[in-house]
């Protein structure tokens, strides 16, 4: 077995630690491709690296909120998911082969392949089958299925009971927040001026780097608008709403900040005009 | 909400992420309680709030939610699978938010870095809350030197280089200290952790 390259040795712990140059990361996984007693080393360290995953607990605890967001999150998007995959996938093998996959590289790295959040073309079929399974979540077609289902279901009841159209008489149309999103969350869209405006309140911040974004719904179909806005720290804001334009409904979704030609984000609200 | 079925908290791991792969959210449920609080004490561990830790958990635990198909059990347990995750996420959000602050951020986490261990109702936590002790023994037995250099590289993010640059040291002095002490804690480690 020949001895490791002194200059790969030096870097052997940082890289465990994931604290190399994505270039001396790469040098020290070509030599372990290479040289057995390279990767012996890397490999020994490794329960070292998770050894240190395992801090200390604080005195601070993970948030009920947070529990309530993750789990309503994945029970949504395992319904939508079953929903959008009945009979379409119904060939495709799922569960315990799916978890055996195996992976491009052999060695977990401290900031590379064991945290494969996202997707690649490396993907074995049963990986990109569920990739793209859960990706049809956040599809614009999904997304169009979903927003229309909500439009139908917000729209029909302020029809029945409100009758007429509110927004032309100048009655405030109150939208639908989704509570999972807002729990103390309002919105409404009213007509000043012959301008449509949407006033938020209680919404959440997007997350960093995101804004929210409005769409105009044409026969069930998203169709972006150049309506970006931020709230402020109590979730506060006002947006003026381009023209109704043949529009069933308004939607607001959370967005890359100059906005998405198609929904990429969660919907947070519905107003039918 | 209903809860999960009983016979899922009995499951190891790795069915339940064959589960959690089939888009069952009773397993996912599961999972996740099994393993919040040790995510949530690394992600605080590196970001130094309860808040910022909130966003990196829910990052984390959903992208494991969307991605479990590539986890490979061949390289290593979903456990740390997840807390790798959740430390890169932690990561990133301090470089983004937080990088000319580190210190100050790191404040509130520093204060507990060693808290004592509080009551916790199972055996498993109990069992993990050992394993965190055995890590804060292992730190602990490192010199200073070494510990800093480690604790600045994988809680905080910062490559050797940004280390030497930080500490006025020679980059030779960072890297050997780090493999010093790396190896230092393998032999403990292999003693049984406290020898």
């Amino acid at each position: 077995m020949s001895a490791i390259d002194p200059r790969i040795a030096e870097l052997i712990g940082a890289y465990v630690l994931g604290a190399c140059s994505d270039e001396e990361a790469a040098a020290v996984r070509e030599h372990m491709a290479r040289n057995e007693a390279c990767r012996r080393e890397v490999e020994s360290l490794l329960p070292v690296r998770d050894a240190l995953l395992d801090a200390p607990r604080p005195a601070a605890a993970p948030s009920p909120a947070m529990r309530a967001s993750i789990l309503g999150r994945v029970r949504e998007e395992a319904t939508l998911f079953a929903a959008a995959t009945d009979g379409t996938d119904a060939a495709t093998p799922t569960g315990a082969a799916d978890a055996a996959t195996p992976a491009a590289t052999s060695i977990p790295t401290p900031t590379g392949a064991v945290d494969t959040a996202t997707m690649t073309g490396a993907a074995t079929d049963p990986v990109r089958a569920r990739a793209q399974r859960l990706g049809i979540l956040t599809s614009r077609r999904a997304l169009v299925g979903i927003l229309a289902v909500l439009v139908v279901l917000i729209a029909v009841p302020i029809a029945i009971v409100g009758g007429g159209d509110p927004v032309r008489t100048g009655s405030p149309v109150i939208a639908k927040v989704d509570p999972q999103v807002a729990p103390e969350g309002t919105a409404r869209v009213v007509r000043e001026d012959g301008a449509l405006r949407l006033e938020v309140s209680g919404m959440p911040v997007p997350r960093e780097g995101r804004r929210y974004q409005v769409w105009r719904m044409v026969k069930g179909d998203p169709v972006p608008t150049p309506v970006l806005f931020d709230v402020d720290g109590r979730g506060r804001a006002t947006a003026t709403l381009p023209d109704v334009d043949g529009a069933e409904a308004f939607a607001v979704t959370d967005e890359p900040p100059g906005g998405s030609p198609a929904p990429t984000g969660r919907i947070v609200l519905t107003a039918a005009v | 909400m209903t809860p999960p079925p009983d016979h899922l908290a009995e499951l190891p791991d790795g069915e339940l992420m064959a589960r959690v792969t089939a888009t069952d959210p009773d397993a996912f449920e599961v999972f996740y309680d099994r393993h919040v609080t040790a995510a949530f004490a690394l992600a605080y561990r590196i970001v130094g709030s309860r808040q910022a830790a909130d966003d990196v958990c829910q990052e984390a635990f959903l992208a494991v939610w969307r991605s479990a198909s590539r986890y490979d059990a061949g390289l290593g347990e979903v456990r740390s699978w997840l807390l790798t995750v959740v430390r890169n996420r932690a990561i990133d959000h301090l470089r983004k938010v937080t990088r000319n602050k580190e210190h100050e951020v790191h404040d509130e986490a520093l204060a507990e870095r060693h808290p004592a261990p509080a009551r916790e109702g199972t055996e498993h936590e109990a069992l993990r809350r050992t394993e965190a002790e055995a890590t804060r023994t292992l730190l602990e037995r490192l010199n200073a030197e070494q510990r800093r250099v480690i604790e600045l590289a994988f809680y905080s993010g910062y490559s050797h280089s940004e280390i030497a640059e930080m500490l006025v040291l020679p980059l030779g002095t960072v890297k050997a200290r780090i493999n010093r002490g790396l190896a230092r804690m393998r032999t403990d480690l292999a003693a049984g952790g406290t020898a």
